[in-house]
């Protein structure tokens, strides 16, 4: 019989019981796209107020021309996978989870029943009785051509202003190691989006056992050694300066997005950048992840459309959601399975279905495969113990 | 620096950063006076660490000025304790206490010492003559001088210098008081203390500023924690603002408080003291009032005096008040002799930082960086300079005369209304105080009726011939000037009357009732050492009127006389030499406060100061330091005792200080000059002392050191810091172990846990089972043996040292601003002149200051235009101001309107509750609310275009803003 189940975009759990997330292990890419299983890549914050007094303003275009943007990446593994695998290397053990998947692919999930303009496609694998879930490269590459054609000019310096404001806001040792020149000639550093810094999370909805990865795009003090660093950890962001009560509508939409990818994590603290159409820093301003709810219940501005309480749904659906799917996928390695939410055929359900035969072999390829070879490798050393 | 001068300068100009320290008075049951609770909340705010620079302690409680001194150097310790105790229960630290007492100094600071020291010993001398004199005179008139005061000696302060016993009994004393503290006084549960005793080379409150500056360098370090440094040194506020903490304050002693009875003792008084004054002195020093200087506030007011648009490179305020710091010390320190055109009496500050001002914007940076001198920046500040230096001497002169003028007149007049009051007052038997003296008000009225006579003296007509001549005078003298002599006859206070002479006998009143600070003395200057003693060993010239720097060609006149050469080419030569050495001495002096002693022999080598103009083609001076090794502290001793003060030394050392055949004997002259070079205080002249050549004394001092004994080779040695540890401290039994197990391994602590970062290792003489004994000879029932259970101590070193940047650092939060626009617009827009009126630098007590200390708020950005909360910020605002139809209330008008008007955009913290001047901002607020209701928030319509709002912004900034130059 052919798998095919459905899930509704309207379910929701009972509760949201989750529990607190914790690092499991971090790891680094460098310019080149190298792994590497250390901190190498992590940088710190800096950006006093005083800087944002500066004449002219900061420009977050400068050096648009010099960007050296990564090619194709969709989400492949092999750095998450590398690092799971020093990590359980460091424990002697499997990593008790039940799923494993990247952070903004379950951010996605989370907020279907608010922001489902886009088709999401992900393809589920499973090894060694853990559930791996992945974008499906195909349809990304899609998407992405498309949007490649869209795209104008001042999309790209957009998009181009998120990376050099967090250029400008960090620094790559801490503040005391840097010297004034480092420090104050950030702007001219070229900006590149291949760099990165990455922390592997365990957390748990309901009875369901999540390890995600994560870019983290800065610490805000220092990373203490012997405690959970999800703490110290600070979420970057650049918007649009917000000069009507529309905008700060649509911002509170933006909130409700940052506050997911930070909320699944346990990063606490988000620092956005308000840049006007000159792509001129104009402001900045901190927030707490867990204040975020407050704050937009607690906008006094005249509302045509209240929202229900959006932050407690997405809890309840996604608790849900990642609790069926980790109940109603049989381990079955031989299979592949294919979650997709298509809003031009049904907008109301998610669909999950088994993959068609090339689709599943290319997935479980065993060089090229979604699980990378130095992992199966690991994994089968680790049962002959 | 001249400390009550400074002080004064500061907190006249920017009177906001003084408060009053709110001191919880002791609970008083039945009879018995219940401590202090250290634990309880403090009433000034809470603190996170506090610094002692501990010679503002000891100087004062063993040889005060307004009290009689302690008998023994027992008792000193003891007072050092009850007083220590004291500034702690106004502070109550709660992460760290640092003890820092001076160490051995830099060569730069011993000069200075030397000359200071050498004074003091001669002063001591004298003084000592002069008593012995007074009780000769008593004796002779048949008063009976208590034996014990006869054969006293009174102590010899220059004990207070690192390796002398006093100073070793000091360190132990130290160290017994914080164990007995940690362990008795529950407030100091968790409360980390560090001794950095004389035994650690660096001065204390340089020691303090590089354990500031180490503890930053810590990535854990907390930026928003609260210092407060105890100290009389008005150096400390420069060195607060030099660390660039914001949430910094001091803590010193008001010495300016009005209700200060604090005459200086006089050696009449002390010589027959009868129990009940000397009772009721010793209470009233307990009762003096104490004061905060917030550094946060003054760092408020440098923001808007230091603030100058149109520079050619960004305004940054942590380095403006760099170049602030340079300029102050540039007028006064301790390293060099202050240039003769610049003194902090004559508004010396001010001259430079206006052309500082005016220099800037044609500067391609600040003068300073991180400590590094920019030499072409301080070329054209001192050429400006030099074109003000004749104007500067010529006015300094006028002053003078005109000065000595008013103070002639002022007494001949006081000699005639004397004499006409004499005359007078014979006459009247009842109301002497309402007794007209001037005959102008002595017109007698006649009753054209009846002839009675009413009013008037009864003063015959030959006795009005006989004093007509006085009597004319006072009549001619303006009548104004009467007045106030008539009453500050009576009454002996000020009074209000005509500017000018009323100004000259206000300000000389004031002089004569200010309590000053330890070494001023108040005789004129060369009565105070030639006057009475014939051995006056001393020679003191003033070169002054020689030199006659009020009329051109002073230049070579002074450098002829202060030379004693009319040689031109060889005055060019000193001259060239005497600038070379003068930058140097401003680059150590900056790396000094802002980097830590760049080197610890560099000295100037001259007693005198080149003029401005002198400081030409500085780019060719190349500025370079070698690190060198601190002094031992007997060889401290050695460079800045002279040989009257040679008991504080091991018994080796002294013959070559007075030994005619010691090899160094030329270094310790009996008899030198004191050269007052136009000061007029006594303690200003300069000792014209011989500089000490480091390898000679060294080498002869060092060939005794075989013959030291055990316990002085310990006093000659130079040592680590000290942290003491309660019980409660979480480190406790980490470090516990490391004593039980003996294990010798340094450990390394960051700031994560307790606030402290460095390295610490288990102490060789520490035994955690011992005792500490009390040793203080001093009968008490509050001090006795502790128990080393209950504290723990290990050495202590500091992180490694990295270079120190001038920024603030990530994650400051700012304290909550308490000036309003009308304290910012006075900085900007008075004249310079308007401050020097303003008499009233006593503390207020009309703001609470304690909302304004240590961070404020949740986020370390200031709300700007553009954000989210910031948005909300606004409508919410502005619903309220339009919800109230305000009647012409100040406060409620302010409460609404000001907050987002008033600031133009950036700075929402003011709260505009102190803005009572709503008449002066209303014009404002309206040119403000205009642009901003038409512009921003109401009309969205303008924001379509992308272009309009970029070119909209940049207007904004364009546009000029008064008192607001952010944009």
């Amino acid at each position: 019989m052919e798998f095919s189940k459905v899930y509704p975009l309207q379910s929701r759990a009972q509760d949201a019981s989750v529990k607190q997330p914790k690092e499991l292990i971090s790891y680094s890419r460098d310019i080149e796209g190298q792994y590497r299983v250390d901190d190498s890549q992590l940088s710190y914050f800096y950006l006093p107020d005083s800087q944002l007094n500066v004449p002219g303003g900061i420009d977050l275009q400068a050096g648009f021309k010099d960007f050296r943007a990564n090619g194709e990446d969709f989400g492949e593994f092999t750095g998450l996978l590398a690092a799971l695998e020093a990590y359980e290397r460091k424990i002697g053990a499997k990593t008790p989870a039940n799923i494993i998947t990247w952070r903004g692919l379950m951010r996605s999930l989370m907020l279907l029943p608010f922001v489902n303009r886009d088709r999401i496609v992900l393809n589920i694998v499973v090894f060694d009785g853990q559930i791996f879930i992945q974008q499906d490269f195909q349809n990304a590459r899609e998407a992405a051509e498309l949007e490649k054609l869209t795209q104008s000019d001042l999309n790209k310096r957009q998009i181009y202003s998120g990376y050099k404001f967090e250029k400008i806001a960090t620094l790559s040792k801490p503040w005391a190691q840097c010297s004034r020149k480092e420090i104050e000639q950030r702007n001219k550093l070229p900006v590149n989006n291949i760099e990165q810094y990455a922390t592997v999370v365990k957390t748990s909805f309901g009875k369901t056992g999540l390890v995600m990865g994560a870019e983290v795009d800065c610490v805000f003090d220092y990373k203490p050694e012997d405690a959970d660093p999800l703490p110290h950890y600070v979420e970057l962001k650049t918007t649009r300066v917000l000069d009507s009560p529309q905008a700060v509508f649509s911002f509170e939409n933006k909130l409700l997005k940052f506050w997911a990818q930070c909320f699944l994590v346990g990063i606490p603290k988000i620092i956005c950048g308000f840049r006007d159409d000159n792509l001129i820093l104009r402001t900045v301003e901190e927030y707490k992840t867990e204040q975020i709810p407050v704050m937009i219940k607690n906008n006094p501005l005249p509302n045509r459309h209240p929202s229900k309480n959006k932050f407690m749904q997405s809890l309840k659906f996604f608790n849900g959601l990642i609790n069926w799917i980790n109940e109603t996928i049989p381990r079955d390695e031989t299979k592949t399975y294919r979650l997709v939410f298509d809003p031009a055929v049904n907008p109301n359900y998610l669909n999950l279905s088994e993959n068609n035969a090339t689709v599943t072999n290319q997935l479980l390829d065993p060089e090229t495969g979604m699980i990378s070879k130095a992992f199966r490798d690991w994994r089968n050393e680790l049962r002959s113990k | 620096m001249g400390v009550p001068a400074l002080f004064r300068w500061l907190s006249r100009k920017y009177p906001k950063i003084i408060s009053p320290v709110i001191e919880e008075e002791p609970i008083v049951v039945g009879d018995v006076e219940q401590p202090v609770q250290y634990s309880n909340p403090n009433p000034n705010g809470e603190l996170d660490n506090l610094y002692l620079d501990m010679n503002g302690i000891v100087h004062p409680c063993s040889h005060p000025e307004n009290k009689p001194p302690p008998e023994t150097e027992a008792e000193m310790m003891v007072e050092i304790f009850r007083y220590t105790d004291r500034v702690l229960n106004m502070a109550r630290p709660r992460k760290l206490l640092m003890i820092a007492v001076d160490g051995v100094a830099p060569r730069a600071k011993m000069n200075q010492q030397r000359s200071r020291r050498f004074r003091s010993a001669r002063d001591a001398a004298l003084a000592q003559e002069e008593l012995e004199r007074q009780i000769q005179e008593r004796e002779m008139r048949g008063e009976e001088i208590d034996l014990a005061i006869k054969g006293k000696k009174s102590w010899d302060s220059n004990s207070i210098t690192p390796g002398t016993p006093f100073m070793d009994i000091l360190a132990r004393s130290l160290r017994y008081w914080v164990a007995y503290k940690l362990a008795n006084d529950p407030g100091w549960a968790s409360l980390q203390v560090i001794i950095s005793d004389a035994t650690v080379p660096g001065e204390g409150e340089h020691k303090i500023m590089n354990f500031i500056r180490s503890q930053r360098s810590d990535p854990e370090y907390n930026p928003n924690t609260t210092h407060c440094i105890y100290g009389l040194d008005a150096d400390l506020i420069f060195l607060g603002l030099a660390t660039h903490e914001p949430h910094f304050k001091v803590l010193r002693e008001d010495v300016f408080a009005k209700d200060q009875a604090q005459r200086q003792l006089k050696l009449a008084d002390q010589v027959n003291m009868d129990e009940a004054t000397r009772q009721r002195l010793l209470a009233a020093d307990q009762k003096k009032p104490f004061l905060w200087l917030h550094v946060s506030i003054l760092r408020e007011y440098l923001e808007v005096e230091l603030n100058i648009p149109r520079l050619s490179f960004n305004f940054d305020l942590e380095r403006a008040i760099d170049d602030w710091v340079f300029m102050c010390f540039f007028v006064g320190n301790d390293f060099l002799p202050h240039l003769p055109s610049l003194d902090v009496r004559d508004n010396g500050i001010d001259i430079l930082v206006d052309i500082w001002k005016r220099v800037l914007p044609s500067m391609k940076d600040y003068l300073t960086c991180d400590g590094k001198l920019n030499l072409e920046g301080v070329e054209t500040l001192m050429s400006h300079l030099a074109q003000k230096e004749d104007e500067i001497f010529r006015k300094r002169y006028e002053g003078e005369r005109r000065r000595e003028e008013n103070d002639k007149r002022r007494k001949l007049e006081r000699e005639q209304t004397n004499a006409v009051k004499n005359q007078l007052l014979k006459t009247v038997t009842k109301g002497k105080e309402k007794a007209p003296i001037m005959p102008t008000q002595n017109m007698t009225l006649t009753s054209l009726t009846t002839g009675e006579t009413a009013g008037g003296l009864k003063m015959t007509n030959s006795e009005i011939v006989q004093n007509i001549n006085t009597i004319s005078k006072a009549n001619a003298a303006n009548k104004n000037v009467a007045d106030i002599l008539k009453k500050a006859l009576f009454n002996n206070t000020e009074a209000n009357g005509n500017a000018s002479a009323v100004s000259v006998v206000k300000e000389a009143e004031i002089e004569e009732q200010e309590p000053i600070d330890v070494s001023e003395k108040k005789r004129s200057a060369s009565a105070a050492f030639n006057s009475d003693s014939e051995q006056s060993d001393a020679e003191v010239i003033d070169t002054t009127d020689s030199i006659r720097l009020w009329e051109p060609g002073y230049k070579t006149r002074y450098y002829q006389q202060k030379f004693e050469t009319t040689d031109a080419e060889e005055i060019e030569k000193i001259r060239k030499d005497m600038v070379r050495c003068y930058v140097e001495g401003i680059s150590w002096a900056l790396l000094y406060y802002f980097q830590g002693c760049p080197s610890w022999n560099w000295y100037y080598p001259y007693h005198y100061a080149p003029f401005a103009a002198d400081f030409t083609n500085l780019s060719d001076i190349k500025v370079e330091f070698k690190q060198g090794t601190p002094f031992r502290p007997f060889e401290q001793l050695m460079s800045v005792l002279p040989a009257a003060s040679g008991h504080n030394l091991p018994e080796v050392f002294r013959p070559l200080m007075s030994e005619p055949h010691s090899e160094i004997i030329d270094f310790y002259p009996t008899d030198f000059k004191i050269d007052m070079n136009g000061a007029k205080m006594a303690w200003q002249g300069i000792c014209l002392l011989p500089f000490i050549d480091e390898t000679r004394l060294l080498k002869t001092v060092r060939e005794k050191y075989s013959e030291l004994t055990e316990y002085e080779i310990e006093r000659n040695t130079n040592r680590n810091e000290v942290l003491f540890l309660g019980r409660k401290n979480k480190y406790f039994d980490k470090f516990l172990k490391f004593y039980e197990t003996k294990n010798k391994e340094e450990i390394y602590i960051h700031a994560r846990k307790t606030g402290l970062a460095g390295k610490v290792f288990i102490m060789d003489k520490f035994d955690p089972k011992g005792t500490l004994k009390y040793e203080l000879d001093v009968a008490t029932d509050q001090y006795f043996d502790i128990s080393n259970d209950t504290y723990l101590a290990m050495e202590y070193r500091l992180p490694a040292k990295v270079n120190s940047k001038s920024m603030l650092l990530a994650g400051y939060r700012p304290h909550l601003k308490l000036l309003t626009q009308q304290d910012k617009d006075q900085i900007v827009y008075s004249s310079n002149k308007f401050y020097r009126n303003n008499r009233n630098f006593q503390a207020r007590n009309d703001i609470d200051y304690k909302p304004h200390i240590g961070p404020h708020g949740d986020t370390m950005y200031t709300m700007r235009v553009g954000g989210y909360k910031s948005f909300i910020h606004m409508y919410q605002e502005q619903a309220q101001s339009q919800a109230y139809q305000p009647p012409a209330q100040n406060s409620y008008q302010n409460q609404g309107y000001n907050n987002y008007q008033n600031q133009g955009y950036n700075n929402y913290q003011n709260q505009g509750y102190n803005n009572y001047n709503q008449g002066y901002n209303r014009g404002y607020n309206n040119y403000n609310n205009q642009n901003y209701n038409n512009a921003n928030y109401n009309n969205y319509q303008g924001y379509g275009q992308r272009q309009n709002q970029g070119q909209y912004y940049n207007e904004f900034q364009r546009r000029p803003n008064r008192g607001n130059s952010r944009w």
